[in-house]
Order: structure tokens, then C-alpha cells, then sequence
């Protein structure tokens, strides 16, 4: 069978074992466990000014009642932010490329957040349906695109971040085989790929972290509407 | 694209449920910081002079 490039997102296994498994347990070695000391070494002190910087932003938006959320919202982040940088590293595998696992993170606090806004305040949840001040004509329709557009919501925020990702690791895996391949041949053309692989290389790393935190950021908006 | 065959779909979801339910959350609270918030008075507490005696 002839190896397409798209053959390095399939979901690896060896003598049985999905790698996938691996590729998802292990990133938390980076994360030991903080000691009962005062102060903890480098590592820790940035890993935990960065949780407590990044929580506190998250939720100044958002009332009291979404708080409750703060140790999920920031372990998604620590876990979508770990994968996606992981994967930049050569011969990782990157489980965020997966739409499965990302659907299963998405449609699952998407719904979480609607239900919360249905069961505690469903007139205040129903009410996003209509925005204030259309005009009457204009209603039935306005009420089926929002309806359309809170289900598409889950679906755009898993397929985001796996296109996203995917798009990347394609174009550098594209561009790396065009310097490879010309290496040989025109070797000033492999100099400019090689440096065009830099630039990307660092658009994917900005990539990496900006789509993770989108992610939470879209959800914790959808919470906002909700709570 | 190989991501869209649904075989290892459900072995996914249920694998990345595990970890972000059990590891993570550990591990993010385990932070604890000794600060704890206090809200701002309102009221600038009242100061009588002195001179240090600096002999």
C-alpha cells in the first residue's frame, strides 16, 4: 500500500499496544508533584505561577457561580497546551491531531455548559436564541441561525483544534521532505525551504499554544452566557 | 485521513477521560500559594508621626 502523508495522524500501535496510550500518559512526568517546602525549585515555581496567572485571567469575566470550574478549565489548558507542544518534537506522535479525542473533549463541557444554563436559569439560556432589538420579521429566522449556531459550536471547537494541528504537522512535514529532496540538487533552493521551515516551525509552536488556549477560551465564554 | 476511521474512537475518548479526570487534576491543585487575597480597605488607617531616634 503506498504511504500518503496523511499516514502519520493514524493512530499507532505496536505488538497490540494503541501508542496512543503512551503518548497521553506520559507527558505528565514534566509535572511533579509540588513538596510541602516553602519554596520548590525552578520547574515548580513556573509551572504554578503559570496555572494561578492563567486561572485568575480565565475567570475574571465570569461570575462566581463559574468558578467551580477552575481546577477543569486549568487542567484542560495544562493538558491541550502539554500535547500540542509535545508534538512539535520529532518523532511524537500528537493525540490533539486526533479528532476523536478532541470531539470527546468538546461536545462533552459544551454540553455540560448548556445543561447547566438550561437546568439553574433556562429563561436567561433560551433568551441568547433572540438578541434584543430584531425586528419582528426578521424573528423565525434569527431563532433557527442561533439554534444552528449553539449546535455547531462543539463541532467547531473539536475540528479547530484538530485542523489546526494537523494543517501544521502536513506542512512541515511537506516542507521538510522539499528541503531533504533538494538537498542534493539545488542546494541554495534547500537553504531557503530550510529557512522557510524555521519560520514555520516557530508559526507552529505559536500555533500550538494559541489554539489550546482558544479552546478554553471559547468554552469558558460558552460558560459565561450560561451561569 | 486515518483520523476519521472510528475504530479506536471510543478506546480514545474513554483513555483521555481517565487521564484528565484522575492525573491531571492532582497535579494542577497540588500548586498551593501561600497568598492568601485580602480585599482592599477602603479606609487608609491613621498614622501619628514620630521621629526616629537616630542617636
Amino acid at each position: 500500500m503506498t504511504l500518503s502523508l496523511f499516514d502519520q495522524f493514524s493512530s499507532p500501535s505496536y505488538l497490540g499496544i494503541p501508542l496512543i496510550l503512551i503518548a497521553l500518559s506520559l507527558p505528565w512526568v514534566l509535572f511533579p508533584a509540588p513538596s510541602t517546602r516553602w519554596l520548590n525549585n525552578r520547574m515548580l515555581t513556573l509551572q504554578g505561577w503559570f496555572i494561578a496567572r492563567f486561572t485568575n485571567q480565565l475567570f475574571l469575566p465570569l461570575n462566581v457561580g463559574g468558578h467551580k470550574w477552575a481546577p477543569l478549565l486549568a487542567s484542560l489548558m495544562i493538558f491541550l497546551l502539554t500535547l500540542n507542544m509535545l508534538g512539535l518534537m520529532p518523532y511524537t506522535f500528537t493525540p490533539t491531531t486526533q479528532l476523536s479525542l478532541n470531539m470527546g473533549l468538546a461536545v462533552p463541557l459544551w454540553l455540560a455548559t448548556v445543561i447547566i444554563g438550561m437546568r439553574n436559569q433556562p429563561t436567561h439560556a433560551l433568551g441568547h436564541f433572540l438578541p434584543e432589538g430584531t425586528p419582528t420579521p426578521l424573528i423565525p429566522v434569527l431563532i433557527i441561525i442561533e439554534t444552528i449556531s449553539l449546535f455547531i459550536r462543539p463541532l467547531a471547537l473539536g475540528v479547530r483544534l484538530t485542523a489546526n494541528l494537523t494543517a501544521g504537522h502536513l506542512l512541515i512535514h511537506l516542507i521538510s521532505s522539499a528541503a531533504f529532496v533538494l538537498m542534493p540538487m539545488m542546494p541554495t533552493v534547500a537553504l531557503l525551504t530550510a529557512i522557510l521551515l524555521l519560520m514555520l516551525t516557530l508559526l507552529e509552536v505559536a500555533v500550538a499554544m494559541i489554539q489550546a488556549y482558544v479552546f478554553i477560551l471559547l468554552l469558558s465564554l460558552y460558560l459565561q452566557e450560561n451561569v | 485521513m486515518p483520523q476519521l476511521n472510528p475504530a479506536p474512537w471510543f478506546m480514545i475518548f474513554m483513555f483521555t477521560w481517565v487521564i484528565f479526570l484522575t492525573i491531571l487534576p492532582p497535579k494542577v491543585l497540588a500548586h498551593t500559594f501561600p497568598n492568601e487575597p485580602s480585599p482592599q480597605s477602603m479606609t487608609t488607617p491613621k498614622t501619628t508621626p514620630w521621629n526616629w531616634p537616630w542617636h
